[in-house]
This record gives C-alpha cells, structure tokens and sequence, in this order.
C-alpha cells in the first residue's frame, strides 16, 4: 500500500474558493459588521397592489372584528330591547286604562245620577235657576275655594250658553215689544185692562 | 398623537375608542405592508393585519411601555406571520420548500399583483430564502429599521442580525445573477 505524505501534499489543499474571495474578504467582513449592505440589481418597489381605499377602511372592519368579540350586555340585544319596549308599553295601557276610562266610567255614572235626579224638577225651574243663580255661585264658590282655571272657564262657558232661554224678571211692554211677543196677543191684554178699569169704575164710581 | 399620549387615552374609557382608532390609522400601513412581504397575498395579509390591531387591543392594557409601541405591535404582527406560515405547513404537511411553492403560485396568480419585474423578480429570490432570513432582510431593507429595533421584535442579538441580513444579500445576489 502507498503510503500517503503528508508533508507533500500539504500545499495542494483540495478545497476551492469564489473567484476573489481573498480580495474581497475585507470589504465582506465591514459589511457584515456594519449590515448596511444593499443587493446588486435590486429595487425597493413593491410589486403589490391594494384594493382602492383599502386604507380608509381598514379601520373600520378592525373595529367591526373586536365588536363582534367584545361581551354583549344583556339588555342591549334587539330580542331584549323588543321585550322590554313591549312591556313598558302594556304596563303603560294598563296605568292609562286604570287613571283614564275609569275615571270617565265614574263621570258617566255621576252624569247619569244627576239626569235622574234632575228629571223629577221642572224645566221651567231648571231655566231660572241656572238664569238667576249661576253667576252668584260661581262667585261664591270661587271666593271659598280655589277652582282650576279650566273648572272656572267651563261654568262661565256654560253661563253664556246662548241655548238657555233667557227670562226678564218683570215685562214692560217696550220689552215685549222688543222680545217681539205676538203683537195681537199683547193688544188682547191691554184690552182686558182697560175693561177691567172701566169695570171698576162702574163698580167704584 | 405620541405613544404616551395613546396609551393614556386608551386607559380612559370615555377616549378608548378615539386612541385606538388613531393608533390604528397611524400604524396600519406600516403593519399592512410588513405583513404583505411575508404572506404575499393581499386577503391573507387584511386578514392577519386585522387579527394583529385585534390583538393589539385586547393586550394594550397589557402593555407596560418597556419598548416602543410601535415595536410592540411589529412583534405581534410578525408572530401572526410566522403562525399563519407554520399552520399551513401542518396543515397540509407540506415541507418548507412547498411553503415557498405556494407563495410563489400565489405571486404569479393572486390578484392585486403589479406587472414591475424588477420587483417581482426580487420577490420570487425572497421567497427561496428561509422565513427567518426574508423577515430580517424585509425590515433592514424596506423598513428602513434599525438593528436595534430589529432586535427588539425578534428577540436577537444585533450581530446575528447583521450576519443574517448579509447572508440573505449575497444569497439574493447570487439568484439574481442566475435567474
């Protein structure tokens, strides 16, 4: 077997080295210490490209993504909001019911009450009542207790109702004149007086 | 509007949502672009740049200020990028060339791809590097970043950076000439 020496071939290595690697070695050894280095024939374009306005929304479908993670409370759920506003409007009828159209049954009845008790006085009393007491009353009881505007407002209303007849309290004939009564049935009348007089005169001459 | 000034206002309840959304608009480029470079495809990177602000508002609170934000918000965008990178790889058993294969295909084929061959062909070198070595020589070179910052995101020494981003610019060098 040949023996292999060592001490000859030690100045042929045989390992091969980049065409001026030496030469380089230097200047590769400060780039890398310094990395600042930039490739040969590169460009810093990139060759992508963007949706348009992708940028203004990106905000946007971030904030929708951590919306959708974010714990939700309870009654701000549609079902819920639904729900509650459904209640609040049944409680709200029943409230609306029990204050309102009870109070108007309990006015109905009252009126009805007073109907029937009215139905046993004349008419005719009735009319001069409300002619000659209505605007004393309604004083009265202004000056003993404190009455809403609208309380007040209604009886001065109902005292100027032009549908009550009004009734003088004694007629001289300019006012029957004026009230335009039957001109034939007033000449009945002062008839009769003026033979009522002559009457008397013949009883007490 | 500072950092600092972000993190106070993120701290109130009543200005929450308006630091935020400055943030957001602020960093958002910046973090939509980094990404893109490592996922290639424009629905990939909206999607991992979403789930980085994500995340970024679920942890702000979190944040004790111990770094900058912006380098904060990098390391979490390039964490979703390396985990986006891996799950494909597992989930397809597809070893790490097959990776670059697919990132490939989807720079010729995906849509929102300019027709700049220079830069195409610069990307098509990128994706031969390994994912670490392409994320190093995308801050350095793009970014314009310093090492330090690099560091601070990647958690590695400064010379391992500098011998990484060398390497990655003769290696790219070399592909350029062949190709």
């Amino acid at each position: 077997m040949k023996k292999f020496d060592i001490e000859k071939n030690k100045q042929l290595p045989p390992f091969g080295t980049p065409e001026g690697y030496f030469e380089n070695f230097t200047k590769n050894i400060e780039d890398r210490i310094q990395g600042e280095s930039v490739p040969q024939k590169a460009t810093k374009r990139l060759p992508f490209g963007i949706p348009e306005n992708y940028f203004e929304l990106l905000p946007q479908y971030i904030a929708k993504r951590i919306e959708a993670l974010l714990p939700k409370i309870w009654y701000k759920q549609p079902n819920v909001k639904w729900a509650l506003a459904g209640s609040s409007f049944a409680i709200l009828s029943v409230f609306v019911w029990l204050n309102f159209f009870n109070t108007n049954n309990t006015i109905r009845s009252a009126d009805k009450e007073l109907a029937e008790n009215l139905k046993g006085i004349p008419k005719e009393e009735l009319i001069q009542y409300l002619a000659y007491h209505k605007p004393q009353e309604t004083l009265a009881q202004a000056q003993e207790m404190p009455i809403s505007q609208d309380v007040y407002q209604q009886k001065i209303d109902i005292s100027q109702d032009t549908t009550i007849p009004k009734i003088p309290k004694s007629i001289t004939t300019e006012e029957l004149l004026d009230n335009e009564l039957d001109r034939k049935e007033l000449e009945k009348i002062l008839e009769e007086e003026i033979e009522a007089e002559d009457l008397d005169d013949i009883i007490n001459p | 509007m500072e950092d600092k000034e972000f993190l106070e206002k993120f701290s109130q309840p009543d200005t929450k949502n308006y630091a935020f959304n400055q943030m957001v608009r602020k960093y958002q480029q910046k973090i939509y672009w980094h990404v893109r470079k490592m996922v290639i495809d424009h629905d990939d990177a909206n999607d991992l740049t979403q789930e980085t602000f994500v995340k970024v508002w679920q942890n702000l609170e979190k944040f004790k200020g111990d770094s900058q934000l912006f380098t904060w918000i990098y390391r979490i965008a390039t964490n979703e990028c390396l985990t986006f990178l891996k799950r494909k790889k597992t989930k397809f058993f597809l070893p790490i060339g097959d990776v670059s294969k697919e990132l490939l295909r989807k720079l010729e084929t995906s849509d929102y791809i300019s027709g700049d061959e220079i830069a195409l062909k610069l990307q098509k070198v990128l994706l031969k590097l390994p994912e670490k070595q392409r994320l190093v020589f995308n801050m350095k070179y793009y970014d314009d970043m310093k090492y330090e910052e690099i560091s601070e995101i990647l958690g590695t020494s400064v010379g391992a950076l500098k011998a990484s981003y060398h390497h990655a610019v003769k290696k790219i060098e070399e592909y350029m000439e062949q190709d």
